[in-house]
């Protein structure tokens, strides 16, 4: 062919630009343009300038000095904001509000890519209401000095508050805390057969730590709670924190650990991590000594011990209850260097599992008790029936002489654990093991014996997805090493318990729970029954805790605790 | 001699065969864009569930920062911020080329992460309509192709394909497609079961390009089985290439 370019010429140079390698294509534009006799716009790189030609070109997102999709509306790459109405959305309801087909309008400048988030305070919290009775029947009515104090109705009202403040991706300050007040209906088998209204207020200051947080190490400092383990029901490697022991089956599961003024650092050697703790001064679990349903002294405790403690209560008004409860008992708390504790944990995760190694040098949670034998022998010989706390004070002044009749003492432990995840199908399997080279276990005669435990927990877990749906099955097995020859309170040699927790939610609001340990041996159970009707984060929970078990398990040691309990709570 | 009618067909036949992508580029081309932000994006987005009469049953927020790593693959970390009994809820999932994605799901009330089972791609995510498969796009990834007659949605001209997934653990049975031709947004999604029937269907109901990127700022996910609607609406979107690696591990979902 001869001459200037005609239709066919300009239809060939077309096809040819638009199906010939992305080299050949820039080629082919810079020389058709320089046949116009008009300097060319160059084809401009890399991303996201817009395409050279004016129309889009399918294959112009295989040239390299395009920009690909994102040329389509052929204009300078300015944001840009398009509806949709292809009026065929199958199956949803009338949406007036969705706007027809317009023009490819200027959008709002959109949000500059930061090399880095700025400030973010956030609040959060919740607040509930819960009212509780106390559905066990007393054996005995009238007076009996012996009796220890039952609590027919509570009333708890709590709120809490969390704070946490980020600058960036480098820095966070975390605060918590949490007012508990608590009312409480007695029927308390006093002299007088009165009944006694008691109320107990308690604000804390749960999270308050900071935290430093590099590319490879976070380092937070302060007050804060740290999980280990990943089992749900028996959480033996989650020894970090203390415990409180006072409510352990209604309370909010983040108000069961006391946060521990810790510093923690983390380090991640990608597939290993590295976490380091260290708490220099102690921190006790919290448990009652006498008074509330939970208390350690119930009614299998041996008649003498409960007449004491009953005979004391008399001298302390009812709202002090609390205060005094630490002065019932001569309590040795370790301080300064002996207080403190640390731990690691190792974890490496690949191939779809999880491993975790720990170790805690720590204090056992409960304390070794030693009673004197002559205190003991002494108080063995008293008739309640006709004491009156005023006779108290010939015991108390034997004591003085001779030295402080009870002890409860917090001893030092190694813990060493692993635990072990990972999925199969819609479950997910963990194996947890734990070793504590000391654990403290009771008679009815506050006699405490410390021995060695291994203890493991089989889990596994059905899962959808949701968090408001999911069935978790868990074995737990404890071998006590070198027993005592007494009966201890809740344990055997070889104790072994299976754990369930099963969450479904229907309607989107309506969720029905059940949480369940059941010993298998000894026999013992504790089961959580609870219905919850839920709107965003308000919920109204009804539901029931059953105790019981064979005599001598923990089931049956606390049995008084069955109850039934209507909650509200808000989340905000 | 005429040569002009032999030069025509052998340069200008072949050409418009090749003017047009093939079903498979296309495919390619969809996977590359990142609708909701989840493939090197942070997005700020709110979720609307409404049952069947149209009704507002649920609203969720989060917060979602994404990378893509490894040809296709995608890293992403949402944290929820609403209702208030999600507030504070993480969730991970690191795209795997073989075998389940990696999905752990962080509770800020027991402060622990939990690995969740890659097997349940077919669930909903977060109790919407979503599936964990619709936002992994897996079943596009590993799927054959094949195109249908081109058709328009609203006044965009479209691709229309017949997507087959072919993983072992594929959610649908059969997918159709309709790409936007310009920028190879997917504007129409049809999700079928084994047995033909219409499950699901989303909609795109407005596109935004953000600094040369294209994402679906509003798409309507349609439950036909019980006529339940999920809107996902970025209210927020800013594409970045450069979040690092370390925002996407269990260490970083902890953090709260």
């Amino acid at each position: 062919m001869r001459g200037s370019p005609g239709l066919l010429g300009a239809l060939l140079a077309a096809c040819w630009v638009c199906a010939s390698p992305p080299a050949v294509a820039a080629k082919a534009v810079r020389s058709k343009t320089s046949q116009g006799k008009k300097k060319p716009k160059k084809p401009v790189c890399p991303k996201p300038e817009p395409c050279p030609e004016p129309e889009p070109c399918p294959a112009c997102a295989a040239c390299p000095e395009c920009p690909g999709p994102d040329a389509g509306s052929g204009d300078t790459g300015q944001d840009v904001v398009e509806t949709i109405d292809d009026g065929s959305s199958v199956g949803a309801p009338e949406t007036p509000e969705v706007a027809p087909a317009a023009k490819p309008s200027p959008a709002p400048p959109a949000a500059a890519p930061t090399s880095a988030p700025g400030d973010k305070l956030e609040a959060q919290g919740w607040t509930r209401v819960e009212g509780r009775y106390g559905l066990w029947r007393e054996p005995s009515s009238g007076s009996d000095p012996l009796a220890v104090p039952y609590d027919r109705v509570e009333g708890h009202g709590l709120l809490s508050l969390r704070l946490s403040y980020q600058r960036g991706r480098s820095f966070a300050l975390v605060a918590s805390g949490l007012l508990h007040e608590a009312v409480f209906w007695r029927t308390q088998i006093a002299p007088d057969g009165s009944s006694r209204v008691r109320d107990r207020f308690e604000g804390s200051l749960r999270e308050a730590y900071l935290g430093v947080f590099f590319s490879s190490l976070d380092v937070r400092v302060g007050q804060q709670r740290v999980v280990w383990g990943r089992s749900d029901l028996f959480t033996i490697n989650d020894v970090v924190n203390a415990t409180d022991l006072r409510d352990p089956f209604l309370a909010e599961s983040e108000a069961l650990h006391v946060p521990t003024l810790l510093l923690r650092a983390d380090a991640d050697f990608d597939p290993m991590q590295l976490q380091f703790v260290f708490a220099p001064i102690f921190q006790r679990s919290r448990f009652d000594l006498y008074g509330g349903n939970w208390a350690a002294v119930q009614p299998s405790v041996a008649g003498k011990y409960r007449g004491l403690v009953n005979l004391m209560s008399q001298l302390v008004d009812t709202s002090l209850e609390n205060e005094a409860a630490p002065l019932f008992m001569q309590t040795s708390l370790p301080t300064g260097a002996d207080g403190f504790a640390g731990g690691l944990r190792y974890n490496v995760s690949g191939e779809g599992i999880d491993f975790a190694l720990y170790y805690h040098y720590g204090f056992v949670p409960t304390p070794e008790l030693t009673v004197e034998p002559w205190f003991s022998d002494l108080l063995g010989t008293l008739d309640y029936s006709v004491m009156t706390p005023y006779d108290l004070r010939g015991i108390i002044d034997l004591a003085q002489a001779r030295g402080a009749p009870l002890k409860a003492t917090y001893v030092h432990r190694h813990h060493v654990g692993f635990d072990l995840g990972g999925t199969v199908g819609s479950f997910a399997l963990k194996l947890e093991g734990a070793f504590d080279s000391k654990a403290f276990f009771y008679t009815v005669d506050l006699a405490s014996y410390g021995r060695p435990t291994v203890q493991g927990v089989a889990s596994v877990e059905y899962q959808t997805g949701e968090v408001g749906k999911a069935v978790i099955l868990e074995l737990w097995y404890q071998r006590l090493i070198d027993p005592p020859d007494v009966a201890l309170i809740g344990v055997a040699t070889d104790s072994l318990a299976a754990g369930l927790v099963a969450r479904w939610t229907f309607a989107e609001h309506l969720e029905v729970e059940i949480r369940s340990v059941v010993g298998i041996k000894p026999f013992g159970y504790l089961a959580r029954p609870q219905l919850a009707w839920k709107q965003g984060g308000f919920s109204v929970r009804v539901g029931a805790l059953l105790v019981g078990g064979s005599s001598g398990t923990a089931g049956d040691y606390f049995s008084r605790n069955q109850a039934a309990y209507l909650a509200v709570r808000q989340a905000f | 001699m005429n040569l002009r009618l032999p030069l025509v067909i052998a340069f200008v036949v072949p050409c418009l065969g090749w003017a047009a992508p093939s079903p498979r580029q296309v495919l390619d081309r969809v996977l590359e864009v990142d609708p909701w932000g989840m493939s090197g994006a942070e997005v700020s987005a709110k979720v609307t569930l409404k049952d069947g009469s149209g009704k507002a049953t649920r609203e969720l927020a989060f917060n979602g920062r994404s990378r893509q790593y490894a040809g296709n693959l995608t890293k992403s970390l949402l944290r929820f911020s609403a209702p208030a009994d999600l507030a504070g809820v993480g969730f991970l999932q690191n795209q795997q080329a073989e075998g389940d994605d990696e999905r752990f799901l962080f509770l800020p009330d027991l402060k622990k992460s939990k690995r969740i089972a890659g097997k349940l791609r077919s669930q909903a995510f977060m109790g919407t309509d979503f599936s964990y498969a619709d936002l992994d796009r897996r079943d596009l990834r590993q799927s054959e192709v094949k195109a249908l007659a081109d058709e328009a949605v609203g006044k965009f001209d479209c691709y229309h394909l017949d997507v087959t997934p072919k993983g072992s653990d594929a959610e649908y049975a059969r997918i159709e497609l309709w790409v936007r031709k310009d920028n190879f947004m997917p504007l129409r999604w049809h999700m079928f079961d084994a047995g033909g029937n219409h499950m699901k269907s989303l909609t795109a109901l407005e596109v935004q390009r953000v600094s040369g990127k294209w994402f679906l700022t509003k798409s309507r996910m349609v439950n036909l089985k019980d006529s339940r609607t999920t809107e996902l609406v970025l209210e927020k979107v800013s594409p970045r290439n450069d979040i690092p690696d370390e925002e996407f591990t269990v260490r970083t979902l902890e953090k709260s």
